[in-house]
């Protein structure tokens, strides 16, 4: 018989390079991305067996996305404070300056800011299916993401004025 | 999907995609490492909720950074203005200094705090960490034992322990830190008596966190308290500056008073639980002034509570500090029934504990038509001066931009 600790260590073996990224990008940084994907898992563990083989990953996704949004602090800002030139990390190959600001510019928002644009952006949901996801009001999703939008654009410089060169095309969404 | 979006928003996306592959996720732990890394993780943090306080990080002292959080006796001096981080230097760590690190590109700070009591030998530390231990999981043989052996320490202290994680699941933990209790708490670390003391029982709120904490915290202010539906939120204050940020809930306790780990283990829904944390208040007064000056609710530290049937229980409001050009004395939520609620505010700190419904997601099974029928659902908050002066009146879509 095989135990859940051994069906949970083969999800993760399958599934981990798309949860751990997607942790990152709710925490970010990778440490703190993985200990989102590792702190969901325990929680899922006593429901495990009850769960829907098909959709197992998506609500691994889902208590990660509500531990995201309930962080008192951002991770990374204790992790790795900004002022100093961010150390070339092992977790993330900055390839351009676009990166490293957009990445510096994501994690000096609040968790829930970051958690709402991330989900926004990134997972392509909207307001409604965001709410519901993270457990909250639409109100309150429209409200953080606004002000962190605003802060975003602020933050990277991105006014009217700005010609923002899109140098590459959208690449494929890896959530394999 | 979405609407269609302005330049910046698709660009936005297209940036996000090429940071989250940039990531090499994963290299080098296969599953069941991961799997195991969690569940040592989960009994860490377990212990964490019982009073052990994060590793320490570099931080860079803002000088000049003292600031004197108001208090609800009347008798302590009130802020002229906010606190900004104003000179970075040198690195420190936290211990045994105390202070805060500044940011100057973002403008954050993060700061820590340092208790330090009554030194004690090194055989008396591991007597009281070993007694905490055992309040915490249970009488056992377990002796904790102190990492290293460098001295002194202090009461107040975090020090790294060893054995502490030989919990009865098997693995061992490492880096392990116990806060050295002060003498004669250490039986009460972790643990809370119901019934929790009422909002204005300051003498039962500091020795209710105190406590749990382990530590006296009786010359220390409570800036503010809420104490209603089985929990207490309440911050506690000194004169420079330090703050300590009291969550307390009867419920899933065990018969010891301590955090039911069986539970809190196997329910998803337990998100957080009882805390104390130390911070400091420019800490979390910069963490205001850094995203809102409108008086909005940015809690820095809450409880969520589990939904009832029919009801959704808002977001965390716990306790936090109001930024605005005013000092905030007085606060009302109107919540999705039109019930309104009195948050206990005291010079912009504010404490809740209470319960509001809104109508955010409608359980499964349905939901009570008070909260969901002909009501937007929305928690209206009003900010009053001691004047009696409305600084801010306000539901969550005022004056905010929708996207498109």
């Amino acid at each position: 018989m095989v135990s859940t600790e051994d069906e949970v260590a083969s999800f993760v073996a399958a599934r981990r390079q798309g949860l751990t990224r997607y942790g990152f990008m709710l925490a970010g940084d990778l440490a703190s991305g993985e200990d989102l994907v590792q702190e969901a898992l325990v929680r899922c563990l006593p429901s495990w067996g009850r769960l829907d083989p098909q959709g197992v990953e998506a609500y691994v996704r889902k208590v990660m996305a509500r531990l995201a949004w309930r962080a008192r602090r951002h991770p990374a800002n204790l992790h790795a404070p900004l002022s100093h030139a961010e150390p070339a990390t092992p977790d993330i190959a900055d390839r351009s300056a676009e990166l490293a600001d957009l990445r510096r510019a994501l994690n000096s928002l609040p968790p829930k800011q970051r958690v709402v644009l991330v989900l926004r952006y990134w997972e392509d949901l909207n307001e409604a299916e965001i709410a519901d996801l993270l457990g909250c009001r639409q109100g309150t999703v429209k409200s953080r993401a606004s002000r962190a939008y605003a802060q975003l654009r602020q933050d990277l410089g991105w006014t009217d004025d700005t010609a923002i060169a899109d140098d590459s095309p959208a690449t494929g969404r890896d959530v394999s | 999907m979405n609407p269609p979006e302005d330049a910046f928003e698709t660009q936005l996306r297209v940036r996000m995609d090429q940071l989250a592959d940039s990531v090499s996720a994963g290299d080098g732990i296969d599953g069941t490492q991961l799997y195991r890394q969690g569940v040592r993780r989960k009994r860490q943090r377990g212990a964490a909720a019982s009073a052990l306080i994060a590793a320490a990080v570099a931080l860079v002292i803002v000088a000049a950074a003292i600031w004197l959080p108001g208090t609800i006796d009347g008798t302590e001096q009130r802020p002229s203005d906010h606190l900004r981080p104003v000179e970075q230097n040198d690195m420190f760590q936290c211990s045994p200094s105390a202070g805060c690190f500044a940011t100057p590109s973002t403008g954050s700070l993060t700061c820590c705090v340092n208790l330090q009591g009554a030194e004690v030998s090194h055989a008396e530390a591991e007597r009281r960490c070993t007694a905490v231990w055992h309040n915490l999981y249970g009488p056992t043989n377990l002796t904790v034992e102190l990492r290293g052996t460098d001295g002194p320490w202090y009461e107040g202290n975090e020090i790294d322990v060893v054995n502490w994680s030989e919990f009865p699941y098997g693995e061992t933990m490492e880096d392990t830190k116990c806060l050295i209790p002060a003498a004669g708490l250490e039986d009460t670390v972790g643990s809370i008596e119901p019934p929790l003391p009422a909002s204005d029982d300051l003498a039962g709120v500091r020795e209710a966190c105190g406590g749990f904490l382990g530590w006296d915290f009786s010359d220390w202010q409570v800036v503010v308290a809420d104490s209603q539906d089985g929990r207490l939120a309440a911050l506690l204050g000194t004169t420079n500056g330090d703050l300590a940020e009291c969550a307390l809930d009867t419920e899933h306790l065990n018969d010891r008073g301590v955090l039911d780990l069986d539970e809190f283990f196997a329910d998803p829904n337990i998100y957080t639980t009882h805390d104390v944390q130390l911070v400091k208040a420019a800490e979390i007064q910069n963490y205001a002034y850094e995203r809102s000056d409108d008086y909005r609710v940015e809690p820095s530290w809450c409880q969520q509570k589990r939904p009832r049937t029919g009801q959704w229980v808002a977001e965390c409001l716990g306790t936090g500090w109001l930024a605005g050009p005013e000092p905030a004395e007085r606060m009302v939520i109107t919540d999705a029934t039109g019930e309104e609620h009195e948050v206990a505010v005291n010079n912009g700190w504010y404490a809740f504990a209470g319960t509001v419904v809104n109508h955010a997601a409608v359980p499964e099974g349905g939901c009570d038509p008070i909260v969901c029928d002909n009501s937007r659902g929305e928690l209206r908050f009003t900010v009053y001066a001691a004047d009696g002066t409305v600084l801010a009146d306000y539901s969550e879509n005022k004056d905010l931009q929708p996207i498109q």
